[in-house]
């Protein structure tokens, strides 16, 4: 094994910059998935395993963002049915959005819009969590594909069949019933 | 409005923590570590002491981690490990000098061959290339054009698809045949199994489900490649070099002396890779010296200083996402002076630990040394003239070689050949000595995963998936290594 040329004197200082530089990114989209009380705890363990494991990060393999939101995605994943509640909250608050109560909108037409939010959220729930993950990514953080794959540790290529097959789902979904 | 659209718009955009309360958590958890001076400006480090860190040296100190034994995973299955790396890497300079008025831009010239991955290089210096992945994938693919617009009208892809992508999708009787079907605001995804028990998957951009089933009546699968027989009046079948190009994908990675990045994607498939890439987005359009780029400022989602910008070139459709830039118009101006150059100028300007196309068929014999091929492996194919780290250069190769033995072992089971499943798990057996595999194991989950196919051939318990350890089969190595088998 090749001898170190570095030793990182102050992990914390470097860990505690990276706080500064991405604690609010993380905390915005730790709040989208599972809530602001929650996301507070997803902040702080995000960076307590950063520190713990700094030692682990390879900035040839990524830089220090992708590799935070693959922390904080892991810890989210302990909080997944938290966030299928919220889901299934936000789907009918949507619906009330997006089509508001119109007198001239049949019963039938804004029923039928609220089912069709409400099956893409069923189809989501079960997603299983790697999927739920990278659909949230692309679909909620704008994610690339090349970015997706740092934060998750996997090719590009197996991201974009992985989105291929999650839309496909979500279409079969709406789809039915 | 498509179901990912719609999945968007219940991204939830409530209030996240305040400055004061991340103040808080900060001070729980770093209470002796000092602030960022301006946390926009990453090369501004104060150590301790007091003391701005900002020589380039020590900032990739304060970046790369010491050489370590411990493995962190993060997400599937990834695996992140420091590694010694050799800190001088060169710089991609610009292949011409820059313009000297920043307010005019003139549009990338075009590459020579325009279904080739385009090369290109800064006019900003400073900027040094950190990784490079080209892919491609579904080869053996048929691409037919319905008029004389190619990529610019209606056209189908029609490449084998993995069995699990129909899901429980609608089954549609066309008459001569039945298939599984999506469609959607811009075209469709057809699923139809072929006589051998294939599945085929069809995308028609711009084309409904009908049109693109009654291709498949006339659509054969031979040897992996996809024909079709009779095509409809005015349409044509794309050439083998063209449909190997909708496959194809570049990303790559950059790093500036100031600590920005810059993440560059290049899809090929015209107007439909733009489609992916920006959807039903509502996006900004800049008009830039006779382009349209769709931009997109993070600043709404709390990322002060990123910024995408998406344009189709042609064929291509390429993709800029960095940070942090001090505005748009930075950023715009980094992206517009990045011009096309030739493949001698582009391999000039690569770093050590990427290896370009003059470089691949040496690196190929250094890897094989030593390594079983099986009767018949085409050798020459791995070099496919694209740039990769070395890393990705790796898994491209000791993949193709591990689908191959994968490919005969799974043929032996079927023929109930014995000692042709014998003789590639055997040597599959061996990738444990591989050096290429044992160089990259601690940088990432490649070898562990190719390592678990070798041991689920040769009585091992299966390879790790979601739901446990699993049999191998062709679909999953398909997934998991990248094959086409």
């Amino acid at each position: 094994m090749a001898e170190p040329d570095l030793v990182v004197p102050h992990a914390a200082d470097t860990v505690a910059a990276w706080f500064d530089r991405h604690a609010l990114a993380i905390a915005a989209y730790a709040t989208r998935r599972v809530g602001p009380t929650i996301a507070r705890d997803v902040v702080a363990d995000t960076f307590r395993v950063a520190l713990e494991q700094f030692d682990g990060f390879d900035s040839a393999r990524g830089n220090e963002r992708a590799w935070l939101f693959g922390i904080a995605t892991n810890v989210i994943r302990r909080h997944w049915r938290t966030e299928e509640r919220r889901l299934r909250v936000q789907a009918r608050a949507v619906r009330a959005e997006v089509h508001p109560v119109d007198p001239l909108l049949g019963v039938d037409d804004s029923v039928d819009a609220r089912r069709a939010y409400e099956r893409i959220v069923d189809v989501v729930a079960q997603l299983p969590p790697d999927d739920r993950d990278l659909l949230v990514l692309v679909a909620w953080e704008n994610m690339s594909s090349s970015e997706v794959a740092s934060v998750l540790g996997i090719p590009p290529g197996t991201v974009r069949s992985r989105l291929r097959r999650i839309r496909t789902q979500l279409a079969e979904g709406t789809t039915h019933g | 409005m498509d179901e990912m659209t719609m999945f968007a718009e219940l991204r939830p955009i409530e209030s996240t923590m305040t400055e004061t309360e991340l103040a808080g958590l900060r001070a729980e958890l770093f209470p002796s570590a000092a602030r960022l001076a301006r946390p926009d400006e990453p090369g501004e480090l104060i150590d301790l002491a007091g003391r701005r860190i900002t020589d380039q040296r020590d900032r990739r100190r304060a970046r790369v981690a010491v050489v370590a034994a411990a493995i962190a995973a993060v997400g599937l299955g990834g695996v992140w490990l420091a590694i010694d790396r050799d800190a001088d890497t060169a710089t991609v300079g610009p292949a011409q000098q820059p313009d000297d008025s920043s307010s005019v831009v003139e549009p990338a010239p075009a590459a020579v061959d325009p279904y080739e991955l385009p090369r290109f290089a800064f006019a900003e210096p400073g900027w040094t290339m950190t990784y490079a992945s080209e892919t491609s994938y579904g080869r053996g693919r048929a691409v037919v054009f319905l008029s004389d617009d190619g990529f610019d009208g209606p056209w189908v892809d029609i490449s084998v698809s993995p069995a699990d992508a129909v899901g429980s999708l609608p089954e549609v009787d066309f008459g001569a045949i039945s298939a599984h079907v999506s469609e959607f605001a811009d075209g469709s995804l057809v699923y139809w199994t072929e006589p051998g028990g294939r599945l085929l998957e069809a995308y028609g951009w711009q084309v409904d489900a009908a049109t693109v089933a009654g291709l498949f009546e006339s659509t054969t699968l031979t040897d992996g490649a996809v024909t079709v027989g009779n095509l409809p009046d005015g349409a044509s079948l794309a050439n083998r070099e063209i449909a190997d190009a909708v496959g194809r994908y570049g990303s790559y990675q950059f790093t500036h002396t100031d600590g920005r990045t810059l993440d560059i994607n290049l899809s090929g498939g015209g107007h439909r890779a733009l489609y992916g890439r920006v959807g039903g987005e509502q996006r900004e359009t800049l008009s830039l010296g006779g382009e349209e780029w769709s931009m997109l400022d993070y600043a709404d989602q709390g990322l002060t200083g990123r910024h995408r910008a998406d344009v189709l070139r042609g064929f291509w459709t390429w993709e800029f996402d960095g940070e942090p830039f001090a505005s748009q118009d930075a950023f715009v101006d980094t992206i517009a002076g990045i011009r096309t150059v030739d493949e001698a100028t582009w391999e000039a300007a690569l770093p050590d630990s990427v290896v370009g196309q003059s470089e691949q068929a040496d690196t190929v014999a250094e890897l094989l040394n030593g390594v079983p091929i099986p009767d018949g492996f085409d050798v020459a194919a791995l070099t496919d003239g694209t740039t990769n780290d070395r890393y990705q250069f790796i898994a491209h190769v000791s993949g193709a070689v591990a689908c191959a033995w994968l490919e005969q072992w799974f043929t032996g089971e079927q023929t109930e050949d014995v000692n042709l499943q014998a003789g590639a798990a055997a040597a599959l057996a061996t990738s444990h000595d591989w050096p290429m595999l044992i160089e990259i194991a601690d940088q990432g989950g490649w070898s562990e995963v190719l390592w678990q196919h070798a041991d689920a051939v040769n009585g091992g318990e299966g390879v790790l998936t979601g739901a446990g350890p699993v049999a191998p089969t062709r679909d999953l190595v398909n997934s998991a290594l990248g094959c086409e088998i």
